[in-house]
């Protein structure tokens, strides 16, 4: 992928992360608006949510690490190991919404 | 008539000799100094009156040919452009340029800048071969065609902002605002058709998006350049032309030579 | 060889002096960007490992927990109005047009709308820490 497509896709996913996050803190932490999480798009916003907040976070971090330790290598390494941290937090995340939200 | 107000200023100097010395030295030089000289003045002062091993690298003296950048006080200043009154110390600290190797004493060496400006191609790039050989008029360029690059055509090399750069501190790699700026002056030129062989540079993992905006390169610059905007219009032409292939440019029209046509006799 | 290099490191990234605030907004956005990933992390986890059986969440003891809180609520704030500044700025929205440099020099990156903007994002920022500080009293206990 492209640098300029990676970090199209970081812009975008904050965008998203201030639309679904804003619902996540919101649901969670106000008592009066706790309804939004009895309602069927809770779920679905929050899958989209740990998505764009993942992707969000690793690339912020390959753009930090990229920068601290270049080399030829290096941004290969630092890729595909943050790429599979990644998978795992947000197949372990999906896993547990589905279990929360699993039984409507 | 103007008073002449004259100051003793000390002059903390960087001293570094890399073929012969392990660690760098500091030397202090007492300098009476005149309203309206500058640290270049008062270099080359210590270098005739006081200490003639100092190295100093400078050529034009009115910040034209960017060669005597350094750090005064702790900030990227061009010598022969920073008055000593101006600075309003008693102790100015000069050191060479931070980010960049040091030849020796205040001499810094911009090789590993310039091998990078030349991978942008900066120069414009056409694709008409037939018109470059045998041209049969001009590109003539309307004012806001001009305008469009026109300030950041002003760069003068002096490797100030490059050297002030957060990101090129720890990565020797990343372009550099002096080189993105070079490669914006000549993509966004209404002459020029190279942006898709300059992609392949730009668009890399040490790139034009290694700049997270910091702003450090525009205000060290001397020039007025504003390199931190060449940048971030440069993020935004290779965006649509990167990922929407899509070049919103205007596009310089070939006038032609009155009797070009004709056949010289 | 690697004081010829002179090369400033991280420290490069923290140097503050004699730059503008815009390298102030850029360190803490860096800063504030790690701090959330860690805390993200250790939230799914929290969430997944510890929420899901027993449907309360696990809080460090004492006042720490309330006090990880409070920081964060800080910086996600400060986080997310930066990042859409940026967002705005690195997109060429706000940095201004292309102009003749003529002396004296005036950056239009470094002044007009995209200062405006930094004013803003401090602004909200201040305001809300203000409400925070108020709510961080009555999490504390204070």
């Amino acid at each position: 992928m492209k640098e300029s497509t990676k970090m199209l896709l970081h812009y975008i996913t904050g965008f998203l992360i201030l639309i679904t996050g804003a619902t996540h803190l919101i649901a969670n932490n106000l008592v009066r608006f706790n309804w939004i999480k009895d309602t069927l798009w809770y779920p679905m916003s929050q899958g989209v949510f740990l998505a764009a907040v993942l992707y969000h976070a690793m690339n912020g971090l390959r753009v930090i690490l990229v920068e601290l330790f270049p080399g030829s290598s290096s941004g290969k390494i630092i890729s595909i190991i943050l790429t599979v941290v990644g998978i795992i937090f947000f197949v372990f995340g999906l896993y547990f919404l589905l279990v929360i939200f699993g039984g409507r | 008539m103007v008073m002449s107000e004259v100051r003793k200023i000390k002059f903390k100097v960087f001293r570094f000799n890399p073929a012969v010395d392990a660690l760098p030295t500091w030397k202090v030089y007492e300098v009476e100094v005149d309203r309206g000289m500058t640290v270049l003045d008062v270099l080359l002062k210590i270098k005739e009156e006081k200490d003639p091993s100092l190295a100093v690298r400078y050529s034009c003296r009115q910040a034209v040919c960017g060669s005597c950048g350094m750090m005064i006080n702790g900030k990227q200043r061009l010598a022969c452009f920073t008055r000593v009154l101006e600075l309003n110390s008693k102790v100015v600290v000069v050191e060479p340029l931070n980010n960049l190797p040091i030849t020796r004493d205040l001499v810094t060496d911009f090789s590993d800048l310039f091998n990078k400006e030349k991978m942008v191609k900066p120069y414009i790039i056409r694709d008409d071969i037939e018109e470059m050989k045998n041209p049969t008029g001009m590109y003539l360029q309307k004012p806001e065609e001009l305008l469009e690059y026109l300030q950041f055509a002003d760069c003068i090399e002096c490797g100030l902002c490059s050297s002030a750069c957060p990101t090129y501190s720890t990565d020797h790699l990343f372009l550099t605002p002096m080189i993105l700026n070079k490669a914006y002056r000549f993509s966004v030129d209404s002459r020029d058709k190279g942006l898709q062989y300059r992609l392949p540079i730009i668009d890399s993992e040490h790139g034009c998006w290694r700049c997270h905006f910091a702003a450090a390169c525009s205000s060290v610059c001397p020039k007025g350049i504003d390199p931190a905007k060449s940048i971030q219009l440069l993020k935004k032409i290779i965006t649509s032309a990167g990922i929407f292939k899509r070049m919103r440019k205007k596009e310089v029209q070939l006038t032609l030579r009155p009797h070009a046509a004709e056949p010289p006799t | 060889m690697g004081r010829r290099e002179n090369k400033l490191g991280i420290l490069g990234w923290l140097k503050l002096k004699g730059y503008s605030i815009e390298k102030l907004m850029y360190v803490a956005q860096r800063i504030s960007g790690v701090g959330i990933i860690i805390f993200l992390l250790a939230h799914i986890l929290n969430v997944g490992l510890v929420y899901a059986p027993t449907k309360e969440l696990w809080e460090p003891p004492g006042i720490i927990g309330k006090a990880v809180l409070v920081i964060l609520g800080i910086i996600v704030v400060f986080h997310t109005f930066n990042g859409v500044r940026l967002i705005l700025a690195e997109y060429g929205f706000i940095v201004g047009k292309p102009r003749r440099a003529v002396y004296p020099y005036k950056m239009t990156s470094l002044s007009g709308r995209q200062r405006l903007a930094v004013y803003l994002v401090l602004a909200v920022f201040i305001i809300i820490f203000y409400f925070w500080i108020m709510v961080a009293f009555n999490l504390l206990g204070w």
